[in-house]
């Protein structure tokens, strides 16, 4: 018989930082190609995040963690990558003050969470 | 002649008038509304199944030129096994719904036999499988309550029922319906919490911004009308956005309906009257129709 993984606590707390990030990037209202390009590509990776975790609300504890883990990699290292354009952009857009920590909470809870 | 042909028409509405008690004609009622009902919580799968490839589509355009095309770029976003346990599950409780119809109907099921075999079966399978266990944590269901509400639907689907078991019938699947019904209902979601409602709000987030950039990196090249066209895609998104997921909560609306009748009907096996069952058929009825009206115009866009 096959033990399920214990369910972590910190579920709620990155599903939160992530749909938090992403109410950012939807409401920013970047007005040129460069930034709306970074918001774009940011807002997609935040997207991949918080689709992975509503699919493993429909997917069962087995095989799921590590089929969402494999696929989260990608995004984080997008998020990542973007840290310091986004903190370029905030210098332009005000809604976008500490959005650099608002990225870092996603990519570190999520790394800790899916271990990728 | 005349005067038998009447006697012969009395006759009949006496026999038919004996057969159909006020509970079988609510169980008829309560069917009709029901299939309609449960034909349409499917389509909210399609809807954010839609909305998922839509902002895949969108994204595909604008980074084109960098990151090329490959089929596996495009995916549904429900997964295989997590959309056909759901399929299972609506198509249970119209199945359900046409039970009570047949029975009500005084005939024998014989027609429906069959068919209702089938799916029972595949519904105990589900009760048992991955699949299943999957919707329940997505309910945050105990796995066991939505197992046995599943088995037990499977089951009444398999034995064969007559008109006169239609109150056993009633009592035994009041708490499997309100239980599948809820794990539907919690599927939908909210759009800051999780599920359907949160991945339509999260799709059409990124379609706006992808139709902005679209905008900024073509902008150069676009005649003023077509300028105009692209940008005034920007408030269509959101009008769409809203339009679609007041329909998903619509169909919430439904699945609760369909529930608190189920549970109004079973209530009401010895009553003549049934004021309070009157009124929650006429608000499941109503709520199926306006799902429709508005899936309808969604699908055909």
């Amino acid at each position: 018989m096959s033990t399920a993984p214990s369910i972590p606590a910190d579920i709620p707390q990155n599903r939160a930082a992530a749909q938090a990030l992403e109410d950012r990037l939807a409401n920013a209202n970047p007005t040129n190609l460069a930034d709306s390009q970074t918001v774009s590509t940011a807002l997609q990776a935040v997207r991949d995040v918080l689709t992975q975790l509503n699919r493993d609300d429909l997917l069962s504890r087995d095989g799921a963690m590590q089929d969402a883990a494999a696929k989260l990699k990608g995004p984080l290292q997008t998020l990542s990558g973007l840290k310091d354009e986004l903190t370029g952009i905030s210098s332009r857009l005000a809604t976008f003050a500490g959005i650099a920590n608002d990225v870092d909470k996603v990519v570190t809870g999520c790394a800790k969470f899916f271990r990728v | 002649m005349r005067v038998r042909y009447g006697a012969a028409v009395s006759l009949l509405l006496l026999v038919g008038g004996c057969s159909t008690t006020p509970l079988t004609q609510r169980a008829t009622e309560f069917s009709t509304a029901a299939t309609a009902a449960t034909l349409k919580v499917q389509n909210a799968y399609q809807l954010v199944n839609a909305s998922y490839i839509d902002a895949q589509m969108a994204s595909l355009v604008n980074n084109f030129d960098t990151n090329g095309f490959s089929p596996s770029q495009i995916q549904s976003f429900m997964p295989s096994a997590a959309m056909q346990a759901r399929t299972q599950m609506i198509a249970g409780l119209q199945q359900y719904a046409t039970l009570l119809a047949e029975v009500s109907g005084n005939e024998p099921v014989t027609a429906l036999d069959t068919q209702s075999e089938a799916l029972g079966k595949a519904l105990q399978g589900l009760s048992s499988s991955v699949g299943l266990s999957s919707v329940a944590k997505n309910a945050n269901t105990d796995s066991g309550i939505a197992s046995a509400a599943v088995d037990a639907l499977g089951r009444m689907l398999i034995e064969r029922k007559t008109a006169k078991e239609l109150p056993e019938i009633l009592t035994e699947m009041q708490k499997p319906v309100d239980n599948i019904c809820q794990l539907l209902e919690d599927d939908v979601g909210t759009p800051e919490g999780a599920g359907l409602r949160n991945q339509l709000k999260i799709d059409y987030d990124s379609l706006i911004a992808e139709q902005r950039t679209y905008i900024y990196a073509n902008e150069a090249k676009m005649t003023p009308d077509e300028r105009r066209t692209e940008i005034e895609k920007l408030p269509q998104l959101v009008t769409t956005e809203q339009q679609d997921d007041a329909t998903l909560a619509q169909t919430q609306e439904a699945l609760k309906a369909l529930a608190a009748t189920n549970d109004a009907l079973a209530t009401t096996k010895n009553s003549k009257q049934a004021p309070a069952f009157r009124a929650l058929l006429a608000e499941l009825e109503s709520e199926s129709q306006q799902i429709a009206s508005v899936y309808n115009a969604t699908m055909s866009k």
